[in-house]
């Protein structure tokens, strides 16, 4: 049995601690927003530096930090590699920002891409997917808050993920994408600090050779490179990022929010700043035989090794970084999703003739619903986090061919568009019950792909780019 | 993952694994008092474990039989995965590559 790494009083005074110093922060810039510009695009003009960290550490998760090691102990060395391919979705985005930005110089969300390119039924599907997915994150992110501090210092998962929650509903309501970018700064920082120190503690107490003897002697097939579900992970994996990715509006408001000419050296940057970190906390899974853990379950890994080998100050540093990579997800995701819900379903379907002025408010009042109604799905801690997060794979891979040839192929036709996704999607779940979760978004993405060339070839569909450019603020 | 129920789980102090019911050549795994615990990575292959209170089985021996995908199996979704991965490459490429010919 391992003893707590963490004292409750310890974690729940870190956790006040950050919470007050990020709701300042969220306060403090919220005071800079004059417009819905300000408080969904923070002012469309963000500078290399600030795009680039939030782009890593938006794409750090909690899911990063902990599902990376729960993959890891699951699926082994190919889980380790196949997690860190989620960069090559960040790299892939780097075009694609650039040209979504030419192409929509004034638009707000993804779902105002799609309605354009292809008219309102499919946007309708892309609206459910992409709302799907992000309460599939939402609760992941809220979940790992309470399994972490629950494995840290074992205070309740109900009290961990309350007051993480509550900290960042309240500092992304107060401040904005503005709030949300500059904390991603700072947090980035601490991610990559942390991980560096996590990285070398694990090394210097567990040697390569211990590690590898007991991993070999207790879970053999972790560290085959011919083990079936891991090499089915791989591409899986990676696919299932770039749906992430590409599909988002987390990643389409920063493409409108960067500068002119900045989204594309971002993304790429961050994509590979990001690579190595799932790498070091897939590794770190891996010295829990050689420690002789038990692990109740498999996405308690990460913390409960990292809180073992590095006693109570390395545990405050595993804290403060997978709270960072929390904080700097979730307030991304909150952001996000409430400004495709205001765009998109409240001006969009709801109030159509809705000033900026009420979108700004109405803005704040979803953020507030988004976080109590992610809080009471979190509440029953249905799954594990990866279970949670691969399901949501069947749908946002069946978007990939739609988002990749809408933005540069004229012949994508609307019936195609809308069918992929819905052929993706029911054929992704179908993989995803009856082989598992690690082909779902392989299936989706290549159903997806028939479907979007087959039908796009009998709708001979003929798209002008310019009318995009045509699409006004208020429309 | 393997779960036992409460009273079981207060007085467990490791859970033992044999790929025989005899428990040959044992290893043994600590327990916490969560009553349960996962296990990963094993071979193909049957598996016992049983509950133990000290040196004392606790709980029946329970039978878990192994059997992992075929290989021939994952390989078909791997190549399938890579041509996915990379007609999106040439995909985006192209698209990028006409992009900064007509804006060029």
């Amino acid at each position: 049995m391992v003893d707590n790494a963490l004292s409750p009083l310890a974690a729940l005074t870190i956790l006040v601690i950050f919470g007050l110093i990020w709701i300042a922060f969220g306060y403090i810039l919220g005071r800079k927003n004059k417009d819905l510009d300000d408080y969904m695009l923070a002012g469309r003009n963000v500078g290399l530096a600030f795009a680039t960290a939030t782009a890593m550490a938006t794409w750090v998760t909690s899911n990063t930090t902990m599902t990376a090691p729960q993959v890891t102990y699951q699926l082994g060395i190919w889980g380790m590699v196949g997690y860190s391919l989620g960069a090559v979705g960040l790299l892939l985005f780097a075009p694609l920002a650039k040209r979504i930005k030419q192409l929509l110089p004034h638009g707000f969300t993804s779902g105002d891409f799609i309605r354009q390119r292809y008219g309102n039924f499919a946007w309708r599907v892309f609206l459910l997917i992409s709302l799907f997915y992000a309460f599939g994150w939402l609760i992941s992110l809220g979940m790992a808050g309470g399994i972490l501090v629950n494995a840290l210092s074992g205070v309740p998962y109900h009290i961990g993920m309350s007051v993480i929650m509550f900290v960042c509903v309240s500092y992304t309501l107060l401040g904005g994408l503005r709030a949300v970018i500059a904390t991603d700064f700072v947090q980035t920082i601490i991610i990559l600090t942390g991980v560096i120190i996590i990285a070398y503690l694990v090394i210097t107490n567990i040697g390569f050779e211990e590690l590898h003897t007991s991993v070999e002697e207790q879970h053999p097939m972790l560290l085959s490179l011919l083990f079936p579900a891991a090499i089915m992970f791989l591409f899986n994996n990676l696919l299932f990022g770039v749906g992430e990715i590409f599909h988002s509006n987390v990643w389409w408001s920063r493409a409108f929010a960067f500068s002119t000419n900045i989204g594309a050296r971002a993304y790429f940057i961050a994509g590979l700043f990001w690579l190595p970190i799932p790498i070091v906390a897939g590794f770190v899974a891996l010295a829990a035989p050689a420690l002789g853990i038990d692990v109740p379950a498999a996405d308690m890994v990460g913390p409960l090794v990292a809180g073992q080998i590095l006693g109570t100050t390395g545990a405050i540093v595993v804290f403060i970084v997978v709270f960072s990579a929390l904080a700097s997800s979730l307030d991304s995701l909150l952001a996000a999703t409430a400004d495709l819900i205001t765009q998109d379903i409240y001006r969009g379907h709801i109030n159509p003739g809705a000033s900026d002025e009420q979108c700004f408010k109405a803005g704040r009042y979803i953020v507030l619903g988004l976080g109590i109604v992610t809080w009471l799905l979190c509440v029953p801690r249905l799954t594990t986090l990866a279970s949670l997060l691969y399901f949501t794979g069947a749908f946002v891979a069946s978007a990939i061919w739609p988002i990749v040839f809408g933005l540069y192929q004229s012949w994508a036709g609307r019936k195609a568009a809308a069918l992929s996704m819905i052929a993706g999607s029911s054929l992704g779940l179908l993989a995803y019950f009856q082989i598992g979760f690690y082909v779902a978004a392989l299936a989706s993405c290549a159903v997806s792909l028939a479907t979007m060339v087959i039908v796009s070839y009998f709708e001979k569909a003929t798209f002008d780019f310019r009318s995009l450019s045509n699409l006004k603020e208020t429309s | 993952m393997l779960s036992w129920n409460v009273s079981d789980a207060s007085r467990a102090t490791s859970l033992q694994q044999s790929d025989s019911p005899e428990f040959s050549s044992p290893v043994t795994r600590v327990v916490s008092p969560e009553g349960s615990l996962t296990i990963t990575g094993l071979a193909d292959g049957e598996y016992y474990f049983r509950l133990m209170q000290a040196d004392t089985p606790l709980t029946e021996p329970l039978r878990v039989m192994v059997q992992h995908h075929d290989l021939e199996r994952a390989g078909l979704f791997f190549v399938l995965g890579l041509i996915l991965f990379i007609v999106l490459v040439i995909s985006i490429l192209l698209g990028a590559r006409n992009e900064s010919q007509h804006h060029g």
